[in-house]
């Protein structure tokens, strides 16, 4: 970058190098005195010093006391000074010379310095200003590189998200993906003045996000490491503001497809739910008359049977349905474990078809404090969940245990791994797990029940499951004080 | 009369399902009148003896439980079935405090639909009992006078809350009673948690009355309604 300017100077050198001798030799033959000349003389170095720098001025002021001295000082052309007040005034003429082209040179540096900063500034501005209308619906990465290179015209940007691992590219000189991708992982900040090459990791905070590489500057004042700095800050910045304005929507998307198919559900049930029970009456009624024999009972029964599962299933989303819309208002009050395991044992034969029920209490008291209904409603759907994804005729546990916070429930089957990446998912309302769509019957809706009766009860649900033996699932109240 | 099972009144606004009744209980053997709401049925009521209405809790007009109410004004001993929907205890509790007899949940079966009406007929038709007769059910007997409890012919004793307790369910065998009846026929005023010494008490009075008291069969719990003892 240094070599044109170098360049720049030695031709301009040059170039003064005749002009000096000429214009004092000009002004001795038109009889000019001496002071005449020498003023000029100091007006020139000045007037250089100022447009081309100090270097320039050096030399012309060197070149203007040996003219001054050739042409006027005794004895006349020749380089040699005899009296020592010419030594003194040539003396005099260079440090005055060289101080006055000192300050031009300081001067007009600053000014060019001012300037860059200005521009830097007003393209940061710009950046900032543009950074902040980017098209959201669109690619941040990539537009964000268009305007890094438009902006300030370097040669080749590239940037790498490191969320979405990806890379945009911008400008006409190739950028290897590689080196990009180092400086994010190796946090890489590095400036290479000589070839202009800039390399930023982006943070937030103190936390790596991305890397931006910026390649020649074809301007050279038009970037600095400074810059390139707040660049990368805008960058990330831009990437973090892209990055949560898709979580959002895509919150906002989810949540209204969820109400959406809450919607469509709950307006079938309830569609459903009067012809269903005239279906089951009359499929009821005709087994009641007793009037048919062998095929046609058994095909009737099969009808019977169905209409009675269909309606349970309606029942079932109706019933989340309303526990969704409303406020859960929880009733605490004393529940006796023994009268909640009545419960349980004479729903369970409903409830758990093939499956035995141990209920195993390691509690000391014998109550807990709840909203009845709501427990039995959640505890009833582990239930159920796991009769639907148990081995064939395994054994069900429930279990209650106390730590000095919680009481926790807990129900155990053999078989249905939960695969850790679907231990939170699964409580999610309408979450099917992928390999459940076809084995059992649901709605996915029950586990979400659960899990808004328990946070109504600030307490919690989990799942622990091991792809060996079996899966529990947990139901956690928090412990309120045994007296009153 | 007596070729039939019964003369029922259906009050329901579902057409379909009324058809469905109506065909079922006609062929077994029951008299079915229709009414498709409430106004109409209690006009019904007046033109022809019933002995049981069969009645939707949900209907346009003044709905089930008003109707409810209004029958039970001008006829005093008359069984009503409340057809109810599931989880809908609020209403099947004011139903029965309106005056409904008993409730059948929507989808129901029709065996347990008929043995419902036909035990409700039968307590109809049956020949008023004085209140100081001894009441037996089972094994279970009941002599208001001497406040005696037999099982199986050997005494039992009672406290005398759990006998009044006991008293009020078997003299409605068949029936639920709500919590609230049972807690105001114990007559225990400010005592803040009713319903749990309600729960209490009920469990002692199993535990000597019951061979298991964790599954009854003379004390049935309906599960946010209130007790009822078992159809004689």
């Amino acid at each position: 970058m240094k070599y044109t300017h170098v360049t720049k100077h030695l031709l301009q050198t040059i170039a003064i190098v005749p002009v000096v001798p000429l214009l004092t030799g000009v002004i001795y033959l038109s009889h000019g005195k001496a002071l005449t000349a020498g003023l000029i003389e100091l007006v020139l170095v000045m007037l250089i010093a100022f447009q081309w720098g100090f270097l320039e001025a050096v030399v012309v002021s060197v070149l203007a006391v040996a003219c001054l001295d050739y042409f006027y000082m005794p004895p006349i052309f020749s380089l040699y000074e005899r009296d020592p007040q010419d030594w003194i005034s040539s003396g005099i003429f260079v440090t005055i010379a060289l101080t006055a082209g000192h300050f031009a040179d300081r001067i007009k540096r600053k000014a060019i310095q001012t300037e860059s900063e200005r521009t830097r500034l007003e393209k940061l501005y710009l950046t900032s200003r543009d950074i902040l209308m980017l098209d959201r619906s669109d690619q941040v990465g990539a537009q964000l590189t268009r305007l890094i290179a438009d902006t300030f015209h370097v040669d080749a940007v590239a940037l790498w998200d490191a969320r979405e691992a990806r890379m945009d590219k911008a400008g006409k000189d190739a950028i290897p993906d590689d080196e990009v991708r180092a400086t994010y992982f190796h946090e890489i900040y590095e400036n290479d003045l000589v070839s202009c090459k800039f390399k930023r990791v982006l943070r937030l905070g103190t936390r790596p996000v991305g890397a931006i590489y910026i390649a020649g500057a074809s301007h050279e004042d038009h970037l600095d490491p400074r810059s390139v700095d707040a660049i990368a800050s805008l960058s990330a910045i831009a990437l973090e503001r892209a990055h949560s304005f898709a979580a959002e929507s895509n919150a906002e998307a989810a949540k209204r497809s969820e109400q959406l198919r809450s919607t469509v559900l709950d307006g079938l049930a309830h569609a459903f739910k009067t012809p269903l029970a005239t279906i089951q009456s009359a499929s009821s009624g005709l087994l009641e008359i007793n009037s048919l024999e062998y095929p046609e009972r058994e095909l009737l029964s099969l009808i019977d049977e169905q209409a009675t599962r269909l309606s349970k299933l309606t029942n079932q989303v109706l019933q989340t349905a309303e526990l969704d819309q409303r406020q859960l208002e929880v009733d605490h009050e004393k529940i006796c474990l023994d009268q909640l395991f009545r419960f349980f044992k004479a729903e369970a034969v409903h409830t758990l078809t093939d499956h035995p029920l141990r209920i195993i209490d390691e509690t000391t008291d014998s109550y807990v404090w709840a909203d009845t209904r709501l427990l039995e409603m959640a505890l009833l759907q582990f239930l159920d969940n796991a009769s639907k994804y148990a081995n064939p005729r395994s054994p069900i546990t429930l279990r209650i245990t106390a730590t000095d916070t919680e009481v926790v429930f807990s129900v155990q089957n053999e078989g249905s791994f939960v695969p850790p990446e679907e231990r939170l998912r699964i409580f999610q309302r309408f979450y099917r797990s992928p390999g459940s769509q076809h084995r059992a019957p649901g709605t996915g809706i029950g586990l979400s029940v659960a899990k808004r009766i328990a946070e109504a009860h600030t307490g919690r649900v989990w799942v622990e499951s091991d792809s060996e033996a079996s899966t529990s699932f947990f139901f956690a109240l928090p412990r309120i004080s045994k007296d009153t | 009369m007596d070729d039939s099972q019964g003369r029922l009144l259906v009050v329901e606004d579902d057409a379909a399902l009324r058809r469905s009744l109506r065909t079922t209980l006609d062929v077994l053997g029951f008299d079915v009148g229709e009414a498709s709401n409430g106004e109409d049925g209690l006009v019904r009521l007046r033109m022809v003896d019933y002995e049981a209405v069969l009645l939707d809790i949900n209907m346009p007009g003044i709905g089930g439980i008003e109707t409810c109410r209004r029958i039970r004004r001008v006829y005093t001993k008359i069984p009503i079935l409340m057809l109810t929907v599931r989880d809908s205890e609020d209403d099947k509790v004011e139903a029965l405090e309106a005056g409904a007899d008993d409730y059948v949940t929507k989808p129901f079966q029709t065996r347990e639909l008929t043995a419902r009406i036909r035990a409700a007929i039968r307590r109809f038709r049956a020949p008023e009992t004085p209140a100081e007769m001894s009441i037996t059910n089972g094994a279970i007997m009941l002599d208001p006078v001497r406040r005696r409890v037999e099982r199986a012919g050997i005494e039992v004793h009672l406290t005398p809350r759990e006998f009044d307790v006991l008293q009020l369910l078997m003299a409605h065998a068949g029936r639920p009673i709500t919590h609230a009846r049972l807690v105001a026929a114990l007559r225990v005023p400010g005592f803040g948690s009713e319903r749990a010494y309600l729960r209490v008490l009920i469990g002692q009075v199993r535990k000597k009355l019951e061979d298991d008291a964790a599954n009854p069969i003379y004390i049935l719990t309906d599960s946010y309604i209130g007790y009822r003892f078992r159809e004689p």
